[in-house]
């Protein structure tokens, strides 16, 4: 029970945090520019896609739809929501240590175990409003300007035209698999956060990590073929595997497992580390 | 000169007789001045998938087709237009024979104009039928398309109940900024979507001739 009260007092600290109201403000914002660029000039955008196959073939119907904006717009900001993230969960433990609160907390009758955890909880409760605030802009916004309709995705094997009724499940699944994604940078942050006494550090340690991971991911180098596949950024974008055709089960598996591991990999290390934590200086 | 003039003879019934295919395919193309059919459009093209998809299309004279698709849909660019265009217009066009092929006449059609956009159709004719069995048209805005037509209760008014377009597909790609697939983690296999050619099968079912 005192765990519940214990999320429930970290959910309020973070209401009250006015960075807590940054990411929501800033994904409404970007996506409101989005929504009004690809209202604006939208088939301009599609076309550089299908350009080369607009040479041969005719594409007949709304391609410009409710259902491809708001895969845009996931495309675009889901590589953006870590730093929203972070920005956060990452100022959880280093924010209260630097404040002071972090002594004054660990006198309640709360094991240090229990506390940690109902913080991992409530950084994955605010990762979890973000996602659905994302999905509720990308989505429900999105077709409701622009309609529903078959949805074209271009991916590395080429384009995939899904139809409309096959498309909202799929939606559901990539964002369950973009928030168990984001989850991750959530844990990471609170975990860098225990070894830390400010706020920044953690957040620029979270990010740098996000960057360089991302950077060893994309770098088309062989030497970094045998650790590509274990790094959490790799599968961050896993939530796209929803909109193949058929669907790559084994793939997402796959994924799901990676950042499964990593999700212990930083509770375990936080653990350790807050246990061992000196909070009387 | 008498046995110069015999063995020209059969020159000029072959150079007369293509024209008169041609001549007869267009009156009967122009029977027809409007219709509405149901169309079921199947795409086979290396690097796009897409399930079958049912369109409304709507015919006018000379050469303009209304596509309705409740979703998205594949069709050649200009694939359905450009032998109506070329039915509408048969003075812009010589026609000459090519031989025959499994019992079809093959007409070569050039275009007497140097600009046009069409620079060579080839038509594979049932002559005992006045039915285009098969067409292969070169334009300069769409490169060669080749169409294959089979015909069932429709057959009289020329209108096909299946249409069979096979097009070049060599020069598809995928723009690679954008399709990044950031969690593939092995390399695309370089052999893969090589197939040059690319097929559209459209089903044609409940035609409304006006």
């Amino acid at each position: 029970m005192i765990f519940l009260y214990s999320t429930y007092n970290e959910l309020i600290k973070i209401a009250l945090k006015p960075r807590s109201y940054l990411g929501l403000a800033a994904i409404t914002g970007l996506v409101g520019i989005i929504l009004f660029a690809l209202k604006a000039d939208g088939m301009s955008m599609i076309s550089f896609v299908t350009a080369s196959f607009e040479q041969t073939l005719r594409f007949e119907g709304e391609v410009l739809n409710g259902n491809l904006v708001a895969f845009i717009i996931l495309q675009m900001l889901i590589v953006h929501i870590p730093l929203l993230v972070a920005l956060v969960t990452g100022d959880l433990i280093s924010g209260e240590a630097a404040m002071g609160t972090l002594r004054m907390l660990a006198t309640k009758p709360i094991s240090r175990r229990q506390l940690l955890g109902s913080k991992f909880l409530a950084g994955g409760i605010y990762t979890l409003l973000i996602v659905i605030w994302l999905g509720v802009l990308a989505v429900v916004v999105g077709r409701w300007l622009f309609g529903p309709g078959d949805l074209m995705v271009l991916n590395s094997d080429g384009l995939v035209i899904l139809q409309e009724n096959d498309v909202l499940w799929r939606y559901a699944g990539a964002f369950c698999v973009a928030f168990f994604a984001l989850l991750t940078i959530s844990n990471l942050s609170i975990c860098l956060s225990c070894f830390s006494d400010n706020s920044i550090g953690p957040i620029v340690s979270t990010m740098a990590i996000i960057l360089l991971f991302t950077i060893i991911g994309t770098l088309d180098v062989p030497v970094f073929d045998p650790i590509r596949p274990y790094l959490f950024t790799t599968h961050m974008a896993s939530w796209r595997s929803f909109f193949e055709d058929p669907l790559p089960w084994e793939s997402i598996r796959n994924s799901l497992v990676i950042l499964t591991l990593h999700h212990v990999l930083f509770v375990t290390v936080a653990l350790f580390a807050f246990n061992r934590k000196d909070i009387t200086v | 000169m008498k046995y110069i003039l015999l063995l020209l003879f059969p020159l000029a019934i072959q150079a007369q007789n293509p024209a008169q295919t041609f001549k007869r395919l267009v009156q009967k193309f122009n029977q027809v001045k409007s219709y509405e059919v149901m169309a079921t459009i199947k795409p086979q093209i290396p690097l796009i998938r897409i399930l079958p998809v049912k369109a409304n299309i709507h015919f006018s004279y000379p050469s303009n087709f209304q596509v309705k698709s409740a979703g998205i849909s594949i069709l050649p660019k200009n694939g359905f237009s450009e032998l109506p265009l070329l039915f509408s217009k048969p003075d812009d066009f010589t026609a000459i024979a090519s031989g025959t092929e499994n019992n079809l006449e093959i007409i070569t059609l050039l275009p007497t104009q140097n600009d046009a956009n069409i620079i060579l159709a080839k038509i594979w004719v049932d002559a005992s039928t006045l039915l285009v069995m098969k067409s292969q048209i070169t334009s300069r805005s769409n490169g060669t398309i080749t169409c294959e037509f089979d015909y069932n209760q429709e057959k009289s008014w020329g209108l096909p109940s299946h249409m069979k377009f096979v097009m070049d597909v060599n020069k598809f790609k995928i723009p690679k900024g954008l399709a990044t697939d950031i969690n593939r983690t092995s390399r695309p296999n370089e052999t893969e979507g090589k197939s040059k050619k690319g097929s559209i099968d459209v089903y044609f079912s409940k035609y409304k001739v006006n």
